[in-house]
């Protein structure tokens, strides 16, 4: 009987998550009451030392909790890797998940929203997409899926005795457990054919011919479901739009962001860490997906009126986008590119819907109600305008057609012709709503504006400023945006 | 015994959840469909663990997540559930619809943001006693 060495400085960055978490929750149940901040102060605590801890990571690549070789063809296996991808993973995942926990502090300020249990939820939520970045076996797979999943349900359906968040929560669930079977299936299947859990083992057995080619193939899909739900990937984008405009808009943030990242995370893992001989089989698959997903998701978008699921399927096309590399084959140039888009996106999105989120609160539902926003209120306009650009890939979002070019080349670069011109089709479509929307930022006479002409501040409904959480975070991002706009270089560090 | 015996039966109890899923309407019958999905997937696991000999026990010990995470998911779940009763005044999936994709959407999505905010306004007492 050996005991286990555990490597504690690697798992340390989602342990100071959910000891931020723990403490979050303990401290608003026994603090006094006036003490709104506290559960949020305590998260972003968290969330900055997790980042101080992965960042003494980053030196070489760590692994934990392995398995010890057992003859030549049982090499060792870690279940736990941290290397750069795991790292770039993280700092995304990390970075968004302290912005939302600010852009959700007004609405805990406003008491919306139960503090304690709010910022429990997140951390809790954002420890298990840290988990899935670094997993290399199913089960640690499979359970840091979960991890992330069950908290953001809470999180949906949190505001006290509102129609449409129980609805979002309910649909949000069942879609997800029922893609959660099939992962669980596919899991079931993998571990029969090959007899194990861990990526490298599986990758062997696969290599080598030793397991049951059909099965292994079925399985590899079913798994693939749960994280595709995630991603939001067509077919399994259904319930994104409806979640989206139920959930509060930080949260609707967090699942456009944080747990697509950690779904393209585990969808990167396991293509490429436990099926990379079967590249010939998954490449046309996500390409295909890909496509479908981008198109979908920009046909939707143009018909939409509502700001958030006009956001919302904009998220799905992006997804698409963010799919193009892997399509590509996975490479660690192509993941390079997805990381650097993922992280262009997490940003300005964050960016969207936060002004999104400040203006929302005075009333304005639609794209009609935002018109002459950077007339009325020019920070919030401006920033607003920015991070639509950026995200159509228009100059002055310089950061948005650097990401896209990237990607565009990783299509090339592999020879997925066909999807390069979907791709360049798409942008373009996306241009027409995009621009739709910046231009009724931006002209200069209000029609029938909710925000021009506010109802007087007494009333329910009446122009509120926005509160000082949720302007840094706009400032924040949109510096971000600008200054990566003029300096791109840092946005491809993890490229070779 | 043969490996196809368990393999069979879990693929049924698979197939018998995933009907139950799709046809049934009420919540909480669909929560039990999952929970035979997750179940069949358990057999399936435990089965291959023992056809493997799995010196490691990967399939038992997954085993053991599944229970666990099913367990969580039901709890929350029903959770979900309560809370949609006490908005609704029922649990049937299908008549969801508020938050519906509609053509030309604008004034619809207010209109229903509007019977949101007196839906929620109104009394969670009187909402709690009445049957579905």
């Amino acid at each position: 009987m050996t005991t286990q060495v555990i490597d504690w400085w690697a798992i340390a960055p989602p342990l100071c998550l959910v000891a931020a978490a723990i403490t979050a929750l303990l401290v608003d149940a026994f603090a006094p009451r006036g003490s709104r901040a506290l559960p949020c102060a305590i998260s972003l605590v968290g969330v900055l030392a997790a980042l101080l801890a992965s960042a003494a990571l980053s030196s070489h690549s760590r692994a934990t909790f392995c398995l010890p070789a057992s003859g030549i063809e049982q090499p060792v296996n870690c279940s736990w890797v941290i290397d750069d991808v795991t790292l770039a993973w993280w700092l995304i995942i990390l970075v968004s998940t302290g912005l939302i926990g600010m852009l959700l502090q007004p609405s805990v300020h406003r008491g919306e929203l139960p503090g304690g249990e709010l910022y429990f939820l997140l951390l809790s939520s954002a420890t298990g997409a840290l988990c899935l970045a670094a997993a290399r076996d199913l089960i640690t797979l499979l359970v840091a899926l979960e991890t992330l999943s069950l908290p953001s349900f809470a999180l949906v359906g949190l505001r006290r005795r509102n129609r449409r968040g129980a609805e979002a929560a309910l649909k949000f669930f069942i879609v997800s457990v029922v893609a959660t079977a099939f992962t669980l299936l596919g899991i079931s299947m993998v571990y029969g054919a090959t007899g194990s859990v861990a990526a490298g083992r599986i990758a062997t057995s696969v290599a080598t011919g030793a397991a049951v080619e059909p099965v292994i193939a079925v399985g590899m899909v079913l798994t693939l479901v749960g994280f595709g739900f995630k991603v939001a990937v067509v077919p399994f984008q259904v319930w994104v739009p409806d979640t989206y405009v139920g959930a509060p808009i930080g949260v609707a943030a967090y699942l456009s962001v944080v747990s697509k990242a950690a779904g393209l995370a585990g969808l990167v893992i396991v293509l490429v860490r436990f099926f990379s001989p079967y590249v010939d089989l998954w490449s046309p698959m996500v390409a295909v997906a890909a496509a479908l997903t981008m198109t979908l998701g920009n046909l939707a978008a143009l018909r939409q009126s509502h700001v958030v699921r006009l956001l919302a399927w904009s998220s799905v096309a992006q997804a698409g986008y963010l799919l193009v590399p892997l399509a590509a084959g996975g490479s660690e140039a192509d993941i390079g590119a997805m990381q650097a888009y993922a992280l262009m996106y997490a940003i300005v999105n964050v960016s969207a819907f936060a002004v999104v989120g400040a203006v929302s609160a005075w009333g304005a539902v639609t794209v009609d109600d935002f018109r002459g926003l950077v007339r009325t209120r020019p920070w919030l306009g401006l920033a607003l305008t920015f991070a639509l650009l950026c995200l159509a890939g228009l100059p002055p979002g310089i950061v948005g057609l650097v990401a896209k070019v990237a990607i565009f080349r990783s299509a090339v670069e592999g020879e997925l012709t066909w999807l390069a011109v979907v791709l360049a089709i798409n942008v373009a479509l996306g241009l027409v709503y995009y621009l739709r929307f910046v231009a009724a930022l931006l002209t200069p006479a209000p029609v029938r504006a909710a925000v021009a002409e506010p109802p007087a501040s007494g009333q329910p409904g009446g122009q509120r400023e926005p509160h000082g959480a949720e302007l840094f975070v706009v400032i924040v991002t949109f510096i971000a945006a600008a200054v990566l706009s003029i300096f791109p270089g840092p946005l491809f560090f993890v490229l070779p | 015994m043969p490996l196809l015996f368990p393999l069979v039966l879990s693929a049924l109890l698979f197939g018998i959840g995933t009907y139950v899923v799709m046809a049934r309407r009420h919540a909480v019958l669909v929560l039990m469909g999952v929970e035979l999905m997750l179940n069949a997937v358990n057999l399936n696991l435990v089965a291959f663990d023992a056809w493997w000999h799995d010196a490691l026990d990967s399939g038992q010990v997954l085993a053991l997540f599944v229970i666990a995470i099913a367990a969580a998911e039901i709890g929350l779940g029903l959770a979900i559930v309560l809370l949609v009763f006490r908005t609704h005044q029922h649990i049937n999936v299908d008549a969801m619809r508020e938050l519906a994709d509609r053509d030309g959407g604008q004034r619809a999505d207010q209109e229903a943001s509007k019977h949101t905010d007196r839906g929620a306004g109104s009394s969670p007492d009187r909402v709690a006693v009445t049957p579905p």
